[in-house]
C-alpha cells in the first residue's frame, strides 16, 4: 500500500529522517532564537519581515520590518496603455503597409516595440523602486520618479510624532489601499507612503514600534 | 540642383525621411538606454531587491537593442 502520509520529519538539506516522537523533539523557545515569519502580499507590495531586502545605509543591527510599495492596482493605467501599444502596430501595418517596403515595416515595428519596452521598463522601475521601509530603527522613504529623479528621506522612530492613514476614493476603498503620512518632529522631512496596501496594518506596526521605543 | 530636387520627390523622400528618423531615433535611444542602465545600477546599490539582477539584464538588453537599431537604420534600411 503506498504511503500517503508519514509523520516522520525529513530534513530536506541532509535527507535524515527524524522519527522521534514529537514530545521528544527539541523545542526552541521564541526568546532563545527570535524568528519572524516573512509575509508577502499583493505581488510583494506589502512585506512583513522581508528576507532578501537590504539597503545602502543599513546598519549591522538594523532589520527591515516592513517593506512597502504602491498597490499593484494603481499600476493598471500604464499596463492598459502598454497592452494597447502592443495591438497598435497590427492596425498601423494594415494601414501604412502598402506604402512602405518590407525592411521599413520591420524597422518601424522594431523601433515601436523597443520604445514600448522602454515605457514598460521605466514604469516598472518607478513602481519597484518607489518604496517605503520600516526598520527597527528608522523609517525610510525612497522616491524614484522618471529616470533622473531620486529622493531618499529617512527619520528615526524616536522622531515620529504622528502617523496618519488616508483612504480616499472608490477603488482605494474597494482594493484596500491608501496613503500613509508620517509626521516628524522639528525640521525633519515628513515621510509619505502613497497608495500602499493595507495602510491600517502599516500604522499598527509603526505604532507598536513607537510604543516599544517609548517603553524601552 | 535638378538631381537634388529629384532626390526629394515621391518615394525617395519617404525613404530618406524614414532613414533619417531611424538614425535619430536609434541615436537618442542609445543615450536613453545607457542612462537607464546607469540608473538601474545606482538603484540596485541603493536598495537590494530580489529582482535586482533581472532589471540589470533588461537594461543591458535595451542597450543591445538600441545598438542593433542604429546598425539597422544606417546599413540595412
Amino acid at each position: 500500500m503506498p504511503i500517503i502520509y508519514s509523520s516522520s520529519q525529513e530534513d530536506l538539506s541532509t535527507g535524515k529522517v527524524d522519527n522521534r516522537p514529537k514530545e521528544q523533539a527539541p523545542l526552541q523557545s521564541p526568546a532563545a532564537k527570535p524568528h519572524h515569519q516573512s509575509k508577502h502580499k499583493y505581488f510583494h507590495s506589502f512585506c512583513v519581515y522581508p528576507e532578501q531586502v537590504s539597503f545602502e545605509s543599513q546598519q549591522s543591527d538594523e532589520k527591515v520590518i516592513l517593506f512597502l510599495r504602491a498597490h499593484p492596482f494603481t499600476q493598471l493605467p500604464w499596463i492598459i496603455s502598454a497592452t494597447l501599444g502592443f495591438i497598435f502596430p497590427t492596425f498601423a501595418n494594415l494601414f501604412f503597409g502598402p506604402y512602405l517596403s518590407d525592411l521599413q515595416i520591420i524597422f518601424l515595428n522594431l523601433a515601436w516595440h523597443s520604445a514600448l519596452l522602454s515605457y514598460i521598463f521605466i514604469n516598472l522601475l518607478n513602481w519597484q523602486f518607489n518604496i517605503g521601509l520600516v526598520t527597527n530603527k528608522r523609517i525610510i522613504d525612497i522616491d524614484y520618479h522618471s529616470i533622473l529623479y531620486k529622493e531618499i528621506n529617512a527619520t528615526t522612530i524616536d522622531n515620529v510624532e504622528d502617523v496618519t492613514e488616508k483612504t480616499v476614493g472608490l477603488f482605494s476603498s474597494f482594493f484596500g489601499y491608501g496613503n500613509l503620512f508620517i509626521q516628524t518632529a522639528g525640521t525633519t522631512v515628513n515621510v509619505e507612503f502613497i497608495n500602499i496596501p493595507q495602510p491600517m496594518q502599516a500604522v499598527r506596526i509603526i505604532n507598536n514600534m513607537m510604543g516599544k521605543k517609548k517603553h524601552g | 540642383m535638378d538631381n537634388l530636387m529629384t532626390l526629394f520627390q515621391g518615394q525617395q523622400t519617404a525613404d530618406f525621411a524614414i532613414k533619417l528618423f531611424g538614425i535619430l531615433f536609434s541615436s537618442f535611444y542609445i543615450i536613453f538606454s545607457v542612462i537607464v542602465a546607469r540608473q538601474v545600477k545606482t538603484l540596485n546599490s541603493t536598495v537590494t531587491l530580489t529582482a535586482g539582477s533581472f532589471y540589470t539584464v533588461i537594461a543591458d538588453v535595451q542597450i543591445l537593442l538600441s545598438i542593433f537599431l542604429l546598425f539597422f537604420s544606417i546599413f540595412i534600411l
